[in-house]
C-alpha cells in the first residue's frame, strides 16, 4: 500500500520535474523577451561611461565629474531623436544618468555610490528594455495585474473587486469589459482576464 | 439466479478515448452554455444539474452497461463538474486552492467509505446499486478535483493551453509506464489517470476553441463541442454494435 503510493508520487513527480526544468532553462523568461532595445546604438554613451568608470577607479572623481558632463550634453542633444522611439526606455536610462550625475556632483562625492550608479547606468545602456518596470509587478492602465513574482493575479479576485466597484458606480463600458474578462476567466486565461478587469477598474476611478 | 452484470465498461483503449473526448467536450460546452445561454452561471449550473440527475436515473435503471446511457452520464458530469467549479470560484469567491483540497478530501472520504462498505474499490465488480452509487460519486469528485487542480495549475503558472496539455499528457504517460512496467496498482493508476484526463481534456478543448489572439486555434466552442460530440457518438455507436451487452467479469 505505502509502496504503491510512493511509486505513484514518484511517477507524477518525475514528468513534473522534467517539465519544470524545461520551462525554467529552455524557454526564455518573458521579462527578458518583453522589451527589446528600442533606442538603437548606445555605443557613444557607453564609451563616455567607460571613461568615467576608469577615472573613478583611479580615484580622480573631479576628472570623472568633468567627463560625465560630455555624457549629459550628448544625451540632451539626442533627446529629440531618442525620446520618441520609446518614452519608457528613454525615461529608464535618463533616470540612471540623473542618479550618476547627482552622485558625482555631490558636495562630497562618495566613490562607492558613484561606482554603483555608473554600473547601473552601464547596465541600462546595455539593455534599455530591462531598465523599464524594474519590479516584477506588471501594470495595465495603472493597475497591478501580477504579483511581485510576475504571476497573474487570480482573475476571480480581480473580477470580484470589479463587480463590487460596478455595483457602486454602474458604467456601460466597464460592464462590457467585465463581460470580456469573465469570458477569458472562464477559459482559464488569467492574464487576459486581468488586463480587461484592470481597464474596467481604471474607467471607474 | 439472475446473472451478475458489471454496470460500467471495461477499461480499454476506446474507454480512455471517449473519456478524454467527453471531458474536452464538457469544458467547451460548459463555456458555451455559461457565455451564450444568457442565464448566468448559477442558473446554468442548476439547469444542467437537473439534466444530469435524469441521465443518472436512466443509467441506474439499466442495471448493466449500456454505452449510450453510461457515456451520456459521463458527458453531463463533465459539463456540470466544470460549471460547479467555475460557479464556486467566480460567483461565490471560493479560492481555487480551497476547492482543490476540498474535492481531494471529498474523494478520499468517498474511497474510504466505499472500501469500508464493500472491502474493494474494484471497477470490475460494480454489480449492485450501492457499488454503482459509490462509483458515480467518485467519478463526480474526480471531475471536480481535476477541474480545480487544472485551473489552479494554469492560474499559478500561466503556461498557456498547449503547454498545460503537454504537462498533463506527460504525467499520464508516466503513470501508464508505471502500470505497464513498474507494477503500479491498476485501481490506483486508474483513478489517478481518471483525475488527470480532466485537465488534459480541458486544455485540449480550450486550445482548440479559444481565439488565436489568446493562444488557441480559434475553432470556437460550438464547432469544437460538435466535433467532439460527433466523435463520441461514432465510438459509442461502434461499441453498441460490437459489444454483447454483458460486460461480465471473468
Amino acid at each position: 500500500m505505502l509502496r504503491q503510493i510512493c511509486l505513484a508520487i514518484l511517477l507524477i513527480a518525475a514528468p513534473v520535474g522534467v517539465f519544470a526544468a524545461w520551462e525554467i532553462w529552455m524557454v526564455p523568461a518573458p521579462q527578458q523577451a518583453s522589451a527589446p532595445n528600442a533606442l538603437g546604438d548606445m555605443g557613444a554613451f557607453k564609451t563616455i561611461v567607460t571613461d568615467v568608470q576608469a577615472l573613478t577607479a583611479k580615484g580622480d572623481l573631479a576628472a570623472a565629474a568633468t567627463r560625465i558632463t560630455d555624457l549629459e550634453t550628448a544625451w540632451d542633444d539626442a533627446e529629440d531623436r531618442l525620446r520618441p522611439l520609446d518614452e519608457a526606455q528613454w525615461g529608464g536610462v535618463d533616470g540612471k544618468i540623473d542618479t550618476a550625475l547627482k552622485a558625482l556632483r555631490a558636495t562630497a562625492p562618495q566613490a562607492a555610490s558613484v561606482t554603483e550608479a555608473l554600473a547601473a547606468l552601464q547596465t541600462a545602456l546595455d539593455d534599455p528594455g530591462a531598465a523599464v518596470g524594474t519590479g516584477g509587478v506588471q501594470v495595465v492602465s495603472g493597475i497591478a495585474v501580477t504579483d511581485a513574482g510576475g504571476h497573474p493575479i487570480s482573475c476571480e479576485v480581480m473580477l470580484s473587486e470589479l463587480a463590487s466597484q460596478l455595483a457602486l458606480k454602474p458604467n456601460l463600458d466597464a460592464a462590457a469589459l467585465q463581460t470580456k474578462a469573465l469570458e477569458r476567466c472562464n477559459a482559464d486565461d488569467d492574464a487576459h482576464a486581468d488586463a480587461f478587469s484592470a481597464q474596467a477598474l481604471a474607467l471607474l476611478r | 439466479m439472475t446473472p451478475m452484470y458489471n454496470r460500467v465498461p471495461k477499461v480499454t483503449a476506446d474507454f480512455w478515448i471517449i473519456k478524454l473526448l467527453a471531458v474536452t467536450m464538457g469544458e467547451t460546452a460548459a463555456d458555451y452554455l455559461a457565455v451564450n445561454l444568457g442565464l448566468g452561471l448559477t442558473a446554468t449550473s442548476l439547469v444542467m444539474s437537473a439534466v444530469l440527475a435524469v441521465a443518472l436515473a436512466v443509467q441506474f435503471a439499466q442495471k448493466r452497461y449500456v454505452p449510450w446511457a453510461y457515456w451520456l452520464a459521463v458527458v453531463l458530469i463533465s459539463v456540470v463538474g466544470t460549471l460547479v467549479t467555475d460557479n464556486l470560484v467566480d460567483t461565490f469567491g471560493v479560492r481555487l486552492i480551497t476547492t482543490t483540497w476540498a474535492f481531494a478530501l471529498a474523494l478520499a472520504v468517498t474511497f474510504a467509505v466505499w472500501f469500508a462498505s464493500e472491502r474493494t474499490l474494484s471497477i470490475h465488480a460494480i454489480f449492485t446499486t450501492r457499488r454503482e452509487a459509490f462509483y458515480w460519486l467518485a467519478i463526480l469528485f474526480t471531475f471536480a478535483l481535476g477541474t480545480a487542480a487544472g485551473d489552479l495549475v494554469s492560474e499559478q503558472f500561466g503556461l498557456g493551453y498547449l503547454a498545460t496539455g503537454v504537462l498533463f499528457g506527460m504525467i499520464i504517460a508516466s503513470l501508464a509506464f508505471g502500470y505497464a512496467v513498474l507494477g503500479l496498482d491498476p485501481i490506483l493508476g486508474f483513478w489517478l489517470v481518471y483525475i488527470l484526463t480532466r485537465p488534459l481534456g480541458a486544455s485540449i478543448g480550450d486550445f482548440m476553441s479559444q481565439p488565436g489572439e489568446y493562444g488557441g486555434m480559434g475553432l470556437g466552442t460550438i464547432v469544437t463541442s460538435a466535433l467532439f460530440l460527433g466523435t463520441i457518438l461514432l465510438v459509442v455507436t461502434y461499441q453498441s454494435l460490437t459489444h454483447n451487452g454483458t460486460e461480465q467479469t471473468g
